[in-house]
């Protein structure tokens, strides 16, 4: 019964988004406009209830299995990849390398040093 | 993604496929585990591969494989969604860092999304290509239904934020002892906004900490970029 009302919440706040999306003619996919409601949602129930934690956790522990038919619809694009293989190799090597050190250096660079604000993150492991 | 329509019924065919769509993933993931969690190891790229092998050795029609794989596509609209959990979760961490959080993440976020349109432009990409580069900061649902809306290519949209995640968490440990990153926080949100789900995961196995800061990177970089791009784009 607790994974139905998980799974209530989650559809509740896809439906809500598709609403949203519909209602404002947004060009934002109606999943991430469902993300920003279940935190607010969440913040105004201010718990995350068992149910939905358990059918939360289930779904992202194996995302990677939900994404195996997208990747094997990449199929249908075959004869485009092959003539941007390289390129696109290319195109992924550096603005994957970049980005990783920048973020990483900039975050090092602004934050108080690690220990002063580690208590928020301990919190964070007891979950 | 249309959640009004009813996907077609996968009939045996679909079913089959389905099935051995799970006992790929079943198995390549019990193969992992016994490989000491290698970050080369990942299920969903060789479940991929050898489902692509079968179906191009056998000359079978995608069509017919996505009978039954479409079902898995319809729950990943519910996972993405999930992805407020963990960010409701953790919203005490970020408000210890916020300030130092955002600016780390948008700049890391416009540079890989930036550095790889101009490059297609450079390379003279047509406008569909570049619009779905220029996706390749977001967690791969969120850039499924992005690459819709801007008018880029989701399935290949997909397929380039799966790759730069795989690529990205070889490099990543290499890149921070090179330049002396140590900080736990940096390194978890550098994963999350570069490499999105797959760095989220990998994170989460060497540290809580490590993890919680790149899932929030993630989720909060997924969002936000979402809420631009179209306004960029359109």
């Amino acid at each position: 019964m607790q994974i139905i009302f998980g799974l209530a919440w989650l559809c509740l706040s896809l439906l809500a988004g598709e609403a949203v999306k519909d209602t404002l003619q947004l060009a934002i996919p109606a999943p991430v406009l469902a993300v920003v409601i279940l935190v607010a949602g969440l913040g105004l129930y201010g718990r995350v209830p068992d149910g939905l934690r358990l059918v939360a956790e289930f779904l992202l522990r194996h995302m990677a299995l939900f994404f195996i038919p997208v990747l094997v619809g990449m199929l249908a694009l075959s004869d485009l990849l092959s003539d941007i293989l390289w390129s696109l190799s290319l195109i992924i090597l550096v603005s994957t390398v970049v980005p990783l050190f920048v973020t990483a250096w900039i975050f090092q660079k602004l934050a108080p040093p690690f220990e002063a604000s580690s208590e928020g993150a301990s919190q964070h492991e007891t979950d | 993604m249309r959640l009004t329509e009813l996907p077609a019924w996968p009939g045996l065919e679909g079913l089959f496929w389905l099935l051995l769509t799970l006992a790929l993933y079943r198995g390549l993931s019990m193969l992992r585990a016994r490989l000491q969690e290698t970050a080369w190891a990942q299920p969903l790229i060789w479940g991929a591969i050898l489902i692509a092998a079968l179906l191009v050795g056998l000359d079978i029609e995608l069509a017919r494989y996505q009978l039954g794989g479409d079902w898995l596509i319809y729950i990943l609209a519910l996972s993405t969604v999930s992805i407020g959990v963990p960010i409701y979760d953790n919203r005490h961490v970020i408000r210890a860092a916020a300030v130092p959080f955002l600016a780390a993440m948008c700049v890391g976020s416009a540079l890989a999304a930036g550095s790889a349109v101009m490059m297609a432009g450079l390379l003279d990409f047509d406008a569909a290509l570049r619009a779905t580069l220029a996706t390749k900061s977001i967690t791969s649902p969120m850039a499924f239904g992005v690459a819709n809306e801007i008018g880029g290519l989701p399935v290949l949209a997909m397929g380039v934020v799966i790759v730069t995640g795989n690529f990205g968490v070889l490099v990543a440990p290499k890149i921070f002892q090179v330049f002396g990153l140590t900080d736990p926080r940096a390194q978890g949100l550098a994963l999350g906004v570069v490499t999105h789900g797959i760095g989220t995961a990998e994170a989460v196995r060497r540290s809580a900490l490590i993890g919680s800061f790149a899932g929030l990177a993630m989720g909060v970089n997924g969002v936000l970029t979402s809420l631009v791009l179209p306004i960029v784009f359109l």
